[in-house]
């Protein structure tokens, strides 16, 4: 029972991690909150869904929820920030605050405010180990989510388009004169950001089988929690946040009751912001 | 190869630089000297286009630059090493150096790195280690070293010396009369003008962002006013 817990809480946990992984990137090289970003897992979530309705695969759905919310976060980056961007830290968030309202109002337009449903998958493959069952579903989630997570890290870590994302990161003046184009590095950033959030939502609606155009907020939130506890610009501690998240929640509706579920993680998170605020894993920031 | 024309510029209401001519050539060293403020390194920010410039021209081996911005002018082959280093401190040393020879094609960007670590044992030794945690001599041995990794056809320097050993001033120096000859146009602003000036060609003299005197670095240093406003009156 204990081990069917941790391997639901880490699938649920994974999802998390791929929202605050986005978060952080974004964080880092502009330094501020996109308000929106708990939306671009809404859209992932509502994009798979309109895909497989047409009667397209699975993989077809992923692949839509990420490039559709990666642009989608690109459009944000065009409007909400660039525009922005020598206007107080504040206007942003307003600015993302409305375009996250905007998306809402137009996926209810298409769905409705009642609850969505992934179309069945028909999927009935079971993997039993001793008293473990892992549905397909399952496997499906824990290895695309842990597929882009290591992903994204050797991206960031290994490439060139990483020590980009990096340098600017830390100095954005003296990126530029290496010859990093800042627009490119900060939209590059945004597409990523938003295309694992969009995933997030589309493995989400495969468990949860019920979606509304409003998910996007509670999902936004948990993500900059997971950011927070895993310790704010550390990519590797944004995913451990949302791994533990994931396993707070799940024992918390197990063994507790799910009513206090987010009353249990807000009262980790507040807990973090007083005894520990620079979160489990500190960037090694400039010292 | 870089000729800044009657270049004006400055932070807000502030103006900076007043109407700023200065020419480098081809394989020489040119030195600015001044007093704190006297918008050094606002001229060489406004070259590399971090700075906009507000009147005048700027232009590298017939390339207007003026108006471009920074990554734009480092494409045109321009390093700048700047105040304070600026190393990427969460960065490793060898990823540093990678982030220098961003534009540089992949097939050379090894053989970029090689040659940094063989003019730079030290860093070679330090690949892996995070930028932050070199001392402050080695960052700007890295600092330099991400410049050349490069290879650009000017470098311009702010403030090298600064804060370091003296031992370590000396190397850098070395370094840079090392480079004299190559291809490479070298546009120094020092502190330490008295430095600065036995080892370049030219000089330009800047106070409260007008060039106040211009001339070869010898008889610069030879100067009675120079002498006694910049190197401290013996010499």
């Amino acid at each position: 029972m204990f081990e069917q817990q941790v391997i639901n809480g880490i699938t649920l946990g994974s999802t998390y991690a791929l929202v605050a992984i986005g978060y952080t990137l974004v964080l880092g090289v502009l330094n501020k909150l996109n308000l929106a970003h708990g939306e671009l897992f809404m859209v992932g979530a509502f994009t798979g869904i309109a895909v497989a309705r047409l009667g397209a695969p699975l993989p077809v759905s992923l692949v839509a929820a990420f490039a559709v919310s990666g642009l989608v976060a690109v459009a944000i980056e065009r409007s909400c920030f660039y525009p922005l961007r020598n206007a107080s830290f504040l206007s942003p968030m307003l600015s993302t605050i409305a375009f996250g309202i905007l998306l809402q109002n137009l996926v209810s337009q298409f769905f409705g405010s009642d609850p969505s449903r992934f179309p069945d998958t028909g999927s009935s493959f079971q993997l039993t180990l001793g008293t473990l069952t892992v549905s397909a579903i399952h496997i499906v989630i824990l290895a695309t989510a842990f597929g882009l997570m290591i992903g994204i890290d050797l991206l960031i870590r290994k490439t060139r388009w990483g020590i980009a994302v990096r340098a600017t990161s830390d100095d954005a003046e003296t990126a530029a004169q290496q010859g990093m184009h800042p627009s490119r590095v900060t939209m590059t950033t945004f597409f990523v950001s938003g295309a694992l959030a969009g995933v997030a939502g589309m493995l989400t609606t495969l468990v949860y089988s019920q979606v509304t155009p409003h998910i996007g907020i509670r999902q936004g939130l948990i993500g900059m929690v997971a950011m927070v506890i895993g310790g704010l610009g550390n990519l590797r501690g944004a995913m451990i946040g949302g791994l533990a998240i994931g396993l707070v929640e799940t024992m918390n509706d197990a063994y507790f009751s799910a009513g206090y579920r987010d009353l249990v993680i807000f009262a980790i998170f507040f807990a973090f912001l007083i005894v520990k605020p620079e979160g489990l894993f500190p960037a090694h920031h400039s010292r | 190869m870089l000729k800044v024309d009657s270049v004006c510029a400055g932070y807000g209401h502030i103006q900076v630089l007043s109407e700023v001519s200065l020419t480098v050539m081809r394989g020489e060293i040119v030195t600015i000297v001044g007093a704190n403020g006297a918008g050094k390194s606002t001229l060489l920010r406004t070259i590399m286009g971090s700075l906009p410039t507000r009147l005048g021209a700027v232009s590298f081996l017939d390339q207007r630059l003026t108006g471009l911005p920074p990554d734009r002018v480092a494409a045109a082959g321009i390093r700048l090493v700047p105040e304070g280093r600026r190393v990427f401190a969460t960065l490793s040393v060898e990823e540093n150096l990678r982030a220098g020879a961003y534009l540089r094609p992949k097939a050379e960007v090894t053989l970029a790195l090689e040659r940094v670590y063989a003019t730079f044992p030290v860093l070679g030794e330090r690949r892996r280690q995070l930028a932050s945690t070199l001392s402050g001599g080695q960052q700007q041995m890295l600092a330099l070293g991400r410049a050349l990794a490069a290879e650009p056809r000017l470098l311009m320097l702010d403030e090298p010396s600064l804060g370091l050993a003296p031992k370590v001033v000396e190397e850098i120096f070395e370094h840079l009369t090392a480079l004299r000859g190559a291809e490479i146009g070298i546009l120094l602003v020092e502190q330490n003008a008295r430095k600065a000036l036995a080892i370049a060609d030219r000089a330009y003299v800047l106070e409260h962002g007008r060039v106040v005197l211009e001339g070869a670095a010898r008889d610069l240093y030879r100067n009675e006013s120079v002498v006694n406003a910049y190197l401290g009156g013996k010499s």
